[in-house]
């Protein structure tokens, strides 16, 4: 039974069927394109922070040419073909400020090697300095890492157990990472430094496949840990100094710039959301207006049997809002179908742009429903609030004598 | 004479464009509790704005409308609203029933806005509603709507609707228009009843000359002026003159 203002106002909106379905539409087609793109937006952001947290370095140490090609490889799994002498990690090792260091070696792709399929990242890391690949591995401190070993990345097409070959040297799958979105680690081959130096060693002698640098006391780059208080400009500097053929890249230079990236990629999105929503406001107020138009009878009635100016004002913001939360939700659920039945060729397509995607945790995909919903609830409330002043002013007596 | 309903030198201007049209010239009128008045007049002569402003619907240019006391346009929008949802039901012409509502939930819209006292239980108010509608023989059209309604059944719902508050006065404008002869004399009865019965004060606005039987009180309105103790409301209306 109808016996509050909401009950009203609901009842209401059962009787302007096409109109309801306009604004419904409408607000749906605005919440669903904001909800997918803040998706796509928050994924991309959350792959990079989830993958490069992993990273669990502040800082890259990797030979200056190298530069461009290590946030390429960070984000798309492509390999960087520059090193440097691994004796530069004893050097940064004794800088004041700094806790570990690890050295790692990125490996040309082994597409086309025997017993390969596809392209795989190989990385040569040493377990007993290690701090960024096996604190992701639970087994690890139980069991050690053996000398054969590899971890591979969610992509690979490898399960535990399996035996794979990189120019003639067998590795055994000790471990599978889960998903990160980052190229790099997805598409990742993780085994000890020693087997990195065998690998480039072998490929001198095989003819069939093309040989490696000399790759001996060599690394690509060298992951520092600073202690707590450690000023990053500080270690930046004395690493510098010493050697000024390298480069310090911080990891959040690289998740700068890789948002830098998506954000000017969606830019155009978020503009044209932005136009359809104060388009969407005018439109409500539009319909609203002519609504009110058309009620000013029953309007008067209401005010006659009691309802005060403030009571009249809340109805029709009642029904806007009604309507609002109801083509949220529309909508939400219509992005979110979209997503899901487009998310192969949107994840492709980011990937051609070298941007990782994956899903963002569920309390954020949470807060940006709650979001999506704030966003419909502020264009129904904008759209109707110059229409529900208009109906506070309706005169009860002016309608009843002109039999409006 | 004990007024129960009280209006001073009322005036309401109106300004239609260049034209200035006084609508209520100086209005001294008492009414009793419990009095059955009918006010009668050509069209234009000031009688729907009378009681619009003695039902606190449109405030005069002057003077006062004065309710058990209170002076009515005296209060603000909110203690006004609360006011006439709680002392009076409003009855209009055709048309004055909300097409999105049953006709149960046309008579229980006014309880959505009282604004003091216990809020009353669902239950309670329905009971009340159905009470009504039965009395008025409604009761089996509780869930149509009132584009299934006849003309007639209409104005039952709609004097449903003005009581479920049990208000004191019942203001009326037009409540027979636009009915056949025998749904008027029916809707004369039912406001006839619910004076004698309830003691409700009923103020009715009507150019029917059906109205002259059943009303204790008839005052004829022309230009703005009203016309008490006319001999002959019949000669009156027909243009004759009538005293001030």
């Amino acid at each position: 039974m109808v016996t509050s203002l909401f009950r009203l106002a609901y009842q209401n909106l059962q009787v302007k069927h096409l109109r309801f379905y306009i604004i419904l539409v409408s607000v749906s087609i605005v919440v669903g394109a904001l909800f997918a793109s803040a998706i796509l937006i928050m994924g991309i952001h959350h792959s990079l922070d989830k993958g490069l947290s992993k990273l669990g370095a502040d800082l890259l140490v990797i030979p200056k040419e190298s530069l461009v090609n290590m946030k390429s490889a960070l984000l798309t799994g492509e390999p960087s073909a520059f090193y440097m002498d691994s004796s530069v990690l004893a050097k940064i090792r004794s800088l004041k400020g700094v806790k570990k260091v690890s050295g790692q070696i990125f490996l040309t792709s082994a597409t086309g090697d025997c017993c390969v399929m596809g392209n795989s990242f190989l990385i040569g890391f040493n377990p007993e300095d290690d701090f960024t690949v096996l604190p992701w591995v639970e087994k690890s401190v139980k069991e050690g890492f053996p000398a054969d070993g590899a971890i591979v990345g969610a992509m690979t097409p490898w399960n535990l157990g399996d035996s794979i070959k990189f120019y003639n040297v067998r590795l055994n799958v000790w471990a599978k990472l889960e998903r990160t979105g980052i190229g790099l680690y997805d598409n990742a081959v993780f085994f000890h430094i020693n087997r990195a130096y065998e690998m480039s060693e072998n490929s001198q002698t095989d003819p069939s496949v093309k040989p490696l640098a000399h790759l001996k006391n060599k690394i690509s780059g060298g992951l520092v840990q600073l202690a707590v208080g450690a000023k990053i400009p500080y270690i930046t500097f004395s690493i510098l100094k010493d050697n000024p053929t390298l480069k310090v890249v911080t990891t959040g230079n690289i998740q700068t710039s890789a948002r830098q990236t998506t954000i000017a990629v969606f830019f155009g999105i978020i503009a044209l959301i932005a136009l359809l929503i104060l388009s969407n406001i005018l439109m409500i107020n539009a319909i609203f207006s002519a609504v009110v138009n058309e009620r000013k009878r029953e309007i008067g009635i209401i005010r006659a049997v009691g309802a005060a100016k403030r009571d009249i004002f809340k109805l029709i913001l009642y029904e806007s809002t009604l309507i609002s939360v109801i083509s949220g939700f529309v909508g939400m659920l219509v992005g979110g179908f979209l997503l899901r039945l487009f998310q192969r060729s949107i994840v492709f397509y980011l990937r051609l742009l070298n941007i990782p995607f994956m899903l963002p945790p569920y309390d954020v995909i949470a807060l940006m429903t709650l979001g999506a919903i704030g966003v419909a609830l502020l264009m129904g409330i904008s759209g109707s609030m110059y229409p529900a002043l208009l109906a506070v002013r309706i005169d009860p007596h002016e309608t009843m004598k002109q039999g409006l | 004479m004990n007024a129960f309903i009280q209006t001073q030198a009322l005036k309401k201007t109106y300004q239609l464009g260049d034209q200035r049209v006084e609508a209520l010239r100086g209005i001294e009128l008492t009414i009793a509790q419990s009095d059955f008045v009918v006010f009668m007049g050509h069209s234009g002569s000031g009688k729907t704005t009378l009681i619009s402003t003695i039902g606190g619907l449109t405030r005069p240019t002057e003077g006062s409308v004065s309710i058990e006391g209170t002076d009515i346009w005296r209060l603000n929008d909110r203690e006004l609203s609360a006011f006439r949802n709680r002392k009076i039901g409003f009855m209009f012409q055709s048309f004055s029933l909300l097409p999105s509502l049953n006709v149960l939930q046309n008579v229980v819209m006014p309880v959505i806005f009282r604004k003091n006292g216990k809020r009353e239980k669902t239950d309670a108010i329905r009971e009340r509603a159905l009470s009504l509608l039965a009395g008025l023989e409604m009761k089996k059209k509780i869930d149509a709507h009132p584009s299934e309604l006849s003309g007639g059944e209409q104005r039952r719902v709609a004097i449903a609707r003005a009581l479920i508050n049990e208000p004191d006065i019942i203001l009326a404008d037009e409540p027979t228009g636009e009915l056949d002869i025998r749904t008027e004399r029916e809707v004369i009865e039912i406001f006839r009843a619910i004076n004698s019965q309830y003691r409700k004060t009923i103020i009715v606005v009507s150019h029917s000359l059906s109205w002259l039987e059943s009303a204790k009180t008839v005052i004829i309105m022309k230009d703005g002026l009203m016309h008490l103790d006319v001999p002959d409301p019949v000669e009156a209306l027909m243009g004759r003159a009538c005293r001030p």
